[in-house]
């Protein structure tokens, strides 16, 4: 038996990228030891991938008002936000409203 | 959308708005001779934008500032009978002396009106420590003119008693507190809150037939408080928030803000000259304990403050756009049920598209086919049946159970 | 648990409306997004048959939703617009390329005729920065013939805009950034916003959903810091009670202000002949600072601005009447 493993898919869209050393889509496996929330997650990325000025991403303990969050498609509203708990081939995107447009 | 030079904003961006300054609040006085008056002085006192001087002058300044809100309108007929609101704050210890000072000249200067005092007690709705009565019985003997009520929130109004006759009482369990419990967002328990308190001191006053009730509110609970009223929508009665004369209180009788024009600097160095000793900090009030992002109301207050840090014109210049204001009144027309603020009775296009909006989310896909006149549904859904303005029935959809009123 | 579409469609909802809260379905949310903006331009007699209306175009998501959806609202319901793209080079280096990349794929999506103006056809110069864009689209929107202008302004620039006047203490500006149409008057074309009531997140979750291509990189003159500000306060306001954009859209509507207070005039600029409350016009205040050597003409103070040019003209008198003695021997 080998470690468990949790691969998910994580997107950037519309700007929130380029906080994110400017990669639109990662696959990545996380510890399938331990539960992950939207939130764990989020630590996660700030630890390890968020490259640029942590505050235009995050807010507190959560997202930044104005960058919206997708899990599969869906609305995050919709899934509990920060306690939605992954699933393995989630596909999470981030997308940003605060670029210029 | 990016907004370059954009038509509605303007192409100097927010330049003359952006003058960065610190505004100190910490109180500093160092010894010399008053520019006004030549008096050599151990303490003077250094307003910003002003020259620095002797305790006399900084107070005579300061009591204009006052004296000049209500002669300049001619707002207070003589010998009207006040009721001066008493929260425990600085600002309402300052308004106390102010009005004391005031009525005890004997010169012409002297302010010709009969003054009670109210202590509202916020402790039960609060859940905070009752105010302490010693500090309070202190602060009647030291006003002794005035008499001194004290009334619980949340009370009926005939409960109310004089200072001397006061225990507070150990029924944590009024009505109000029901209904605050009931109401599923802080942003509308403090919004609701604050209307009722406002009914709670109009009845008081009519119990004790004043005709004015004094607030101490000054330039930045104005300021904060006119970007709420838009927040919550109530943008049509927002110039009655912010006045010096708000008539929305029922019997006829007004409110005046007295206060309005002094800013925080001048309230603290007040508080030291006369050496007053308020009961409570301002920032506890009602759900302020919740944090900045509990609500609309505490955001906004959060976002006032730190813009006035950096931009020390922020205050004085959205508390301008205030007088600029003028409120929607029409005698003609009828008032919201709850906060007695003119009601709009043109079909207001924005109101239109959030009921729109519903409608046509609930018929989804279909909408095209059910052959159901949307817009109609729309409109009758707006028609007002329950007299609510836009904000209040804001409040009422946030109820689980029962009515606002 | 999944949620259900509000609709009663049977199928999983997509998304939360920000607007009221109710959770929709893909295929139900486009229905209503599309809509509701059918149901501002019909109620607000935004168009009448037969005109042509230039989209302004950026590449970003607002103008690029906004042309979508006109022309598939113009199809539907048979408006009968002649609609076309117009977009505005500013000349801004990196920004430019792209987002026009994106304007022209937008020619090509919806078929929908592009003209692209130079600053420097427009004025003979190219300026980064200098002149507000609203007056090049004017311009624009004139040599085109175009009957009016249509802005992808949703309803979160508009909240803003009103957050952002009351904070100036801007009376002028708060009695018309809620209009749904601006000018229109003499001499100029009008503005309408058929966005006005859209919100940004579904401007976003539409484009999304509808895989429509956008341009969004960080324009170079992001806003400045105090419209940042405005801008992360009415966020945070949206994140408590999302509802709170329409409410300061009807704030901002239903203010009204004291007599004592003035009322700006428009005029026409006595140079140039386009609409302006300044006299002479911004455009040409800054044209002749560039022609006159003097490139910080128009951007400060007006008064200053005149110190400058009566310096000069002194300066140039001066000079003049050395030349003359000179001549003279």
């Amino acid at each position: 038996m080998g470690t468990p493993e949790l691969k998910i898919i994580l997107e950037f869209s519309a700007g929130a990228e380029l906080l994110f050393g400017n990669i639109k889509r990662r696959e990545l496996t996380l510890d399938g030891n331990q539960k992950w929330t939207i939130s764990n997650l989020l630590k996660w990325m700030h630890a390890n991938i968020l490259t640029e000025r942590p505050e235009l991403f995050l807010q507190e303990d959560t997202v930044r008002p104005g960058i919206l969050v997708l899990i599969n498609d869906t609305d995050w509203e919709l899934l509990g936000e920060l306690d939605y708990e992954l699933q393995p081939n989630d596909n999470v995107l981030f997308i940003s409203t605060l670029h210029g447009g | 959308m990016c907004s370059i030079g954009e038509d509605d904003f303007g192409d100097d961006g927010a330049a003359h708005a952006m003058a960065v300054e610190s505004l100190p609040l910490g109180i500093v006085l160092s010894p010399g001779n008053c520019s006004k008056c030549d008096v050599n002085s151990d303490e003077l006192y250094k307003l910003n934008f002003r020259t620095a001087e002797c305790r006399e002058c900084f107070l005579a300044y300061a009591r204009h500032k006052f004296r000049a809100a209500l002669g300049a309108a001619k707002i207070l007929p003589r010998n009207a009978e006040v009721l001066l609101v008493l929260d425990g704050s600085a600002e309402s210890l300052v308004l106390l002396d102010m009005l004391h000072f005031a009525q005890t000249q004997n010169t012409f200067k002297r302010l010709h009106c009969n003054a009670r005092v109210v202590y509202v007690e916020e402790q039960q709705v609060q859940g905070r420590d009752p105010v302490h009565l010693e500090a309070l019985q202190n602060l009647s003997t030291q006003y002794a003119p005035f008499d001194f009520y004290v009334i619980e929130l949340g009370a009926l109004p005939s409960s109310m008693q004089r200072i001397k006759d006061y225990s507070p009482s150990l029924n944590a369990n009024n009505e109000l507190i029901h209904k605050l419990q009931k109401l599923r967002s802080l942003t509308a328990r403090q919004d609701y809150l604050q209307q009722q308190r406002k009914n709670l001191i109009c009845s008081v006053a009519q119990c004790l037939r004043c005709t004015h009730v004094f607030e101490s509110n000054i330039s930045v609970d104005l300021a904060t408080q006119l970007l709420t009223a838009i927040a919550l929508g109530r943008g049509g009665s927002a110039a009655l928030d912010v006045a010096l004369l708000d008539d929305r209180l029922s019997g006829d009788v007004k409110l005046l803000r007295p206060l309005k024009d002094l800013n925080e600097q001048e309230i603290q160095f007040y508080i030291h000259a006369q050496r007053l000793k308020p009961l409570f900090q301002k920032g506890s009030r009602y759900g302020r304990e919740h944090g900045q992002t509990a609500s609309l109301q505490n955001l906004t207050s959060a976002f006032v403050a730190n813009l006035q840090q950096n931009y020390a014109s922020t205050v004085s210049t959205v508390f301008r756009t205030g007088d600029k204001i003028a409120a929607n009144s029409n005698p003609e027309q009828s008032s919201c049920v709850h906060c007695r603020s003119t009601l709009d009775t043109e079909l207001s296009d924005t109101l239109l598209a959030i009921e729109y909006s519903r409608s046509v989310s609930e018929a989804g896909v279909s909408l095209y086919k059910s052959g159901q006149d949307l817009e109609d549904l729309a409109k009758k859904r707006l028609e007002n049946k329950d007299g609510l303005c836009h904000a209040c029935r804001a409040i009422q959809a946030e109820l689980d159970s029962g009515n606002l009123l | 648990m999944p949620i259900i579409c509000k609709s009663q469609c049977g199928n999983r909802a997509a998304l939360k409306r920000p607007k009221t809260g109710d959770a929709l379905c893909k295929e139900c949310f486009f229905a209503a997004f599309e809509a509701e903006i059918h149901h501002t331009i019909s109620s607000s007699n935004l168009f009448r048959r037969g005109e042509k209306v230039a989209v302004a175009a950026s590449g970003g998501k607002d103008s690029t939703v906004l042309a979508h959806v006109l022309k598939l609202l113009n199809e539907r319901h048979n408006y009968g617009l002649e609609l076309v793209l117009l977009s505005i080079d500013e000349g801004i280096t990196g920004y430019r390329d792209d987002s026009l990349e994106t304007v022209k794929q937008n020619r090509d999506d919806y078929q929908m005729p592009l003209k692209i103006l130079s600053y420097e056809e427009l004025y003979g110069w190219t300026m980064d920065r200098i002149l507000p864009r609203s007056d090049a689209l004017d311009r624009g929107a004139k040599l085109l013939g175009v009957d009016s202008i249509a802005t992808g302004h949703n309803a979160d620039d508009i909240a803003e805009t009103v957050l952002m006047n009351v904070l100036r203490g801007d009376t002028a500006r708060l009695r018309r950034c809620t209009s749904i149409r601006t000018g229109g008057g003499e001499d100029t074309i009008p503005r309408v916003k058929p966005l006005k009531y859209s919100y940004e997140k579904e401007i976003v979750m539409y484009a999304h959903y509808k895989k429509l291509v956008y341009f969004s990189t960080e324009c170079v003159f992001a806003p400045n810091a105090y419209r940042g500000h405005a801008r992360a306060f009415l966020k945070d306001l949206e994140k408590v009670r999302p509802s709170v954009i329409m409410d300061i859209i009807y704030s901002g509507e239903q203010l009204r202000f004291k007599d004592t207070v003035k009322k700006p005039e428009r005029g026409t600029c006595t140079r140039c002949g386009f609409v302006s409350s300044q006299q002479p016009c911004k455009a040409c205040v800054l044209l002749e600072g560039l022609n006159r050597g003097l490139p910080k003409l128009g951007i400060g103070k007006k008064s200053k601005g005149e110190r400058m040019i009566a310096k000069q003209n002194q300066e140039l008198a001066l000079r003049e009447r050395a030349n003359l003695v000179k001549n003279d021997f």
